[in-house]
This record gives C-alpha cells, sequence and structure tokens, in this order.
C-alpha cells in the first residue's frame, strides 16, 4: 500500500474508523505549530485552527466515539519513533523531515499535501 | 638481501648524516626554548590569531554537533537492536503493557447558567410573565478504557429543581465493548437510537447551537414524547457504501414504563422489550451531509386502575432526518411519527412532529433559527392528555466567548392549545 486515500485518514483521525487490517489502529497529533499540524487542520478536519481541533475531540468524547483525547507528537522524530515501536501506529508527518525509516511505512496521502 | 657495497656507503653517509642531525637538533632545541617555552616570543601576528579563534571556534562547534549525532546514532542503533530475532521487539510487548496499566479515569464536565423571561397569554384569558435566574446544574462526564477493546462511560448530572431541591441523575451509563468498526455492543443506560439530534446531542447545552432541545425529543421528564433513553443494549458501527458511509445504532431494551417519565433502569413491567434502529448515510462527495431513517417497537404496560390503560399499548416510532453540517452551515431537518395502538380500547393514535433547524458560523457569531412543530391527538391514553399540540419558532445568536465557553441570546415564540408564550433567554454554556 503506497497510496492512503483522504477518506480513511479522515476517518481514522476523526474517531470513526479504530482498526485497519484487523488491527487496532493508534495515531498521533503533529507537533503543535507544525506543517503537518496545519495540513490535518485545514484538510483533513477542514477547520480553521488547532483549537477547533481539539474541540472536536472533547465534542467526540462525549458523543462516545472515543475515550480519551489524542496525544501529539512532540517532534516528527517523536512521531516516528512512537510509529515505529507502536503496532498499527499512524502519524501525519512531513516526508522530507523523516530521518529513519526503519520499522515504518510512509505512504502518500492522496489530496493532501 | 644483502648488498654489502651499499650497505658500506650506507655506513659512510650515516656518520655524516648523524653530524647533521646533532647540528639540526641542536638549532631545533635553541629554536624550541626561545619560540615555545618563552611566551614573551611569537612569531604569529593579529591576523594569525584571530583566524586561531575562528578555527578553535569551529573546531568547538563541530565537536558538538558530532556529540548530538552520536546521540542519535546510539538511539537508532539502540531500537534497530531491539528488533534483533529472538529478541522480543518492544512493540510487542505494548499491547500487553496496556493490559496491565490500571485504567485512567478522564472526567470532564457542562454546565450552563441562564436568565429567563417569560409572558404567557392563556386561552382563558389571563396572563402571566416571569423573570428567573437558573442554575443548569453540573454535568459530570466520566470516560474510561478499561482495555484496547473496552471502555466506560458515566454522565451524571446534578441538577436543581423546584424548591431548591437536589437531585442526583444518572443519565448514561454503560461499558462498551469494540468489536470492530462494524460492530460495538454497549450494555447500561444511553439514549435511544431515535433520530438524528437523540445519538449527537446529549445533555450538556454547549453541544448544541440552540439554548434547549427540539420539541419531539425533549427528555421524558420535561414533557417529551419519546423515549429518548434506554436501559439494555446498544448495537452499532459503520460499514463501508457505495459512495459513502453507512452508519448504525440499534438498541435491545426494557422500553417505556407504565407513564411517559418512566424509564424502566432496574426492572421492566413486561416481558417483551424494546427493540430499535437508526441508520444515516453520508456520501462522500458532500461532506456535512447525512440522511437516514429510524424505526422503534415496543409494548408499553397496562397502567391498572386508569381509564382505558387496562391492557399493553404498541408503540411505532418511525423517523426520518436529513442534515448538512459543515463549517459555515448547518441544516438538520427531522420528522417522527409516533403510532399508539391501544388494546384496552381499540384506538389508533397518531402523533406527528418534527423540526428544521438553520444556522450560519459567521467567525465567533451563530445565528440561529428553528421551528418546531407537534401534533398529538389529546385522546392517546398514553400521555393523559398533559402535552398539547403546539408550534414554535426559534430565533437567536450563539457568541463563541471561548473555544468552551459560548453565550446565547434567543427569542421564542410558542403557540400552544391552552397559551401563547414569548421567551426570550440568555443563556451561558460551558464545557470543562
Amino acid at each position: 500500500m503506497d497510496n492512503f486515500s483522504l477518506q480513511s485518514l479522515q476517518k481514522i483521525y476523526m474517531g470513526k474508523k479504530k482498526s485497519w487490517n484487523g488491527e487496532q489502529v493508534s495515531f498521533w497529533l503533529p507537533p503543535f505549530g507544525s506543517e503537518a499540524m496545519n495540513a490535518l487542520v485545514t484538510k483533513v478536519f477542514k477547520k480553521k485552527n488547532e483549537g477547533q481541533v481539539q474541540k472536536y475531540y472533547l465534542i467526540a468524547i462525549f458523543q462516545q466515539k472515543m475515550t480519551d483525547m489524542p496525544l501529539s507528537a512532540t517532534s516528527t522524530y517523536d512521531a516516528v519513533s512512537k510509529v515505529a515501536q507502536t503496532p498499527g501506529g499512524i502519524a501525519l508527518v512531513k516526508a522530507s523531515e523523516i530521518l529513519d525509516k526503519s520499522g515504518i511505512k510512509i505512504v502518500n496521502i492522496a489530496g493532501l499535501k | 638481501m644483502n648488498l654489502p657495497g651499499l650497505v658500506q656507503h650506507e655506513d659512510a653517509e650515516n656518520k655524516n648524516t648523524m653530524i647533521y642531525k646533532a647540528i639540526i637538533i641542536g638549532i631545533s632545541v635553541i629554536f624550541f626554548a626561545l619560540v615555545v617555552l618563552d611566551p614573551k616570543i611569537s612569531f604569529a601576528d593579529d591576523t594569525d590569531k584571530k583566524r586561531i579563534a575562528e578555527l578553535e571556534g569551529q573546531v568547538s562547534n563541530l565537536n558538538d554537533k558530532i556529540e548530538r549525532l552520536t546521540n542519535i546514532v546510539n538511539q537508532l542503533v539502540s531500537r534497530q537492536q531491539r528488533r534483533i530475532p529472538g529478541i522480543p521487539p518492544i512493540d510487542s510487548t505494548i499491547t500487553a503493557k496496556a493490559e496491565i496499566i490500571p485504567p485512567k479515569l478522564n472526567i470532564h464536565g457542562f454546565g450552563h447558567v441562564q436568565y429567563d423571561i417569560k409572558h404567557h397569554d392563556n386561552a382563558d384569558g389571563t396572563e402571566d410573565s416571569n423573570n428567573n435566574f437558573t442554575n443548569g446544574g453540573v454535568n459530570l462526564f466520566i470516560t474510561s478504557k478499561i482495555s484496547n477493546k473496552i471502555s466506560f462511560l458515566n454522565e451524571t448530572i446534578f441538577e436543581f429543581g423546584e424548591n431548591g431541591a437536589n437531585t442526583l441523575d444518572v443519565e448514561r451509563v454503560s461499558i462498551k465493548y469494540e468489536v470492530s468498526d462494524k460492530l460495538n455492543i454497549s450494555a447500561g443506560r444511553g439514549h435511544t437510537a431515535l433520530g438524528f439530534w437523540n445519538e449527537r446531542y446529549h445533555h450538556g447545552t454547549w453541544l448544541q447551537t440552540t439554548t434547549d432541545r427540539p420539541k419531539i425529543y425533549a427528555f421524558e421528564d420535561a414533557g417529551g414524547i419519546l423515549p429518548v433513553h434506554f436501559v439494555g443494549l446498544k448495537f452499532s458501527g459503520d460499514l463501508d457504501a457505495p459512495g459513502g458511509t453507512f452508519s448504525y445504532v440499534s438498541n435491545l431494551a426494557n422500553g417505556r414504563g407504565t407513564i411517559g417519565d418512566e424509564v424502566q433502569i432496574t426492572e421492566d413491567d413486561n416481558d417483551s422489550k424494546m427493540a430499535s434502529i437508526l441508520f444515516t448515510y453520508e456520501p462522500f462527495k458532500i461532506e456535512g451531509l447525512g440522511i437516514g431513517a429510524n424505526y422503534l417497537y415496543d409494548k408499553i404496560p397496562e397502567k391498572l386502575g386508569t381509564i382505558n390503560r387496562g391492557a399493553e399499548i404498541d408503540e411505532q416510532i418511525a423517523g426520518v432526518h436529513l442534515f448538512y453540517i459543515t463549517d459555515p452551515y448547518e441544516i438538520i431537518l427531522e420528522g417522527v411519527r409516533l403510532d399508539h395502538y391501544n388494546h384496552d380500547n381499540g384506538n389508533r393514535d397518531i402523533t406527528l412532529g418534527g423540526y428544521v433547524q438553520l444556522a450560519y458560523t459567521w467567525d465567533k457569531y451563530k445565528p440561529y433559527f428553528r421551528f418546531d412543530w407537534l401534533s398529538i391527538p389529546t385522546r392517546d391514553a398514553f400521555f393523559e392528555d398533559t402535552i398539547e399540540d403546539s408550534i414554535s419558532y426559534t430565533a437567536g445568536l450563539r457568541y463563541e466567548l471561548t473555544s468552551y465557553n459560548a453565550l446565547k441570546f434567543e427569542f421564542r415564540h410558542i403557540d400552544e392549545d391552552t397559551s401563547r408564550s414569548d421567551e426570550f433567554t440568555i443563556q451561558s454554556a460551558f464545557a470543562f
């Protein structure tokens, strides 16, 4: 799998899809203020700022779509490390910032640039 | 190899070379003593000193970089070593760890305070007005992930009733098993799969645009016509559908009690169970759009000693909904048909209701409008003539003071069988 649809990414980050190929998905938010976070806010959630994404998650908890607020990665390195160590781990990062590609698979998100 | 001639020559030459070496060493020792040991003597000028300082700085920077890179490499090597076959990789222990880490309790909550001004023109010619502050109580929302697949939810409200009464109301409490995205099973008390609003919004007024719920979704203890809460099982999931997502929610529960306000929590007056299903289709092409329907069947137990309630009532509730919610638009339409067949008197009574809500978000401001409509037959023995036909118009403005605190300014005009009312509410709703 070298491509991932934007809809699939939306479902995962919006808490609507919790498993992928039979494996439970764990995801991390990109570091606050990063380019990846900006893409998540504007392209995936179609919101105006990171606060609105946090608000979405709070509402999702009240609606029992999620149990807890998702955790944020502190850096691209942190995100990649977490994904490499977690089965079913997913993180949205800027591809050019990935230094160590061992233990992870990089997939393109169609429609997300 | 043995070359004696050459060796000799080498010997004569060596003798002369030793003399030269002795001279050179002597000169070097004197030079070293003068230049190096005596700091006052130096051949370096100011330009050289600057250059040396620059080079020393560069060396220092390079040392720092090497140190940082060494750290990174050590981390990478360490991670790589953990993946050596035969040695348990770190990722395989994470699931096991998640099972043994004690559950973490997450607490959030809602609250609201408001000020109401109301004026009623009654059908008997009288009129009355009042204004009051209202403390909307504290709504505590507790969740906990018990394991990767099991979670707990509780929503408890500390309400304030008339005459200063304090009420503790457990609105939702359930344990949820996530079998897959296609199937989640919850057991406990929750909101019945009845329609869009009841599934999307719960007790916190901050969640919803308006100050109150639509008339058809009023809570049982607030004169509602629908069984908005259930105690039993809930099945839910999302399925892939052509061009979109198909989601469903279904209940198998105790069902209604003998009166509308009764949610049967620890008992059931009859053996038959309430069954309901709600489904929604959301197309990918029009993000934010959803369309769906719902159906509920229940047998309401008889209420002995009450006229026309000597036998069970068959209850069928059918509804449709359409919503389009994506910034800046909010459009919600819902309609419901409630069918009561009374086995005591053989009457079939149909209640119809619905609403349309429109809103537009402009920065922190969100003007909104809602039209509510309810038509209920007075002879329906279950409602005992306690609920009237009504038409209401609601117009308001929601202002996001902060991300988690909204101010709402709302005006309502309500026409009912026995009165016409004008109401104004200022509400501060918040999440914490």
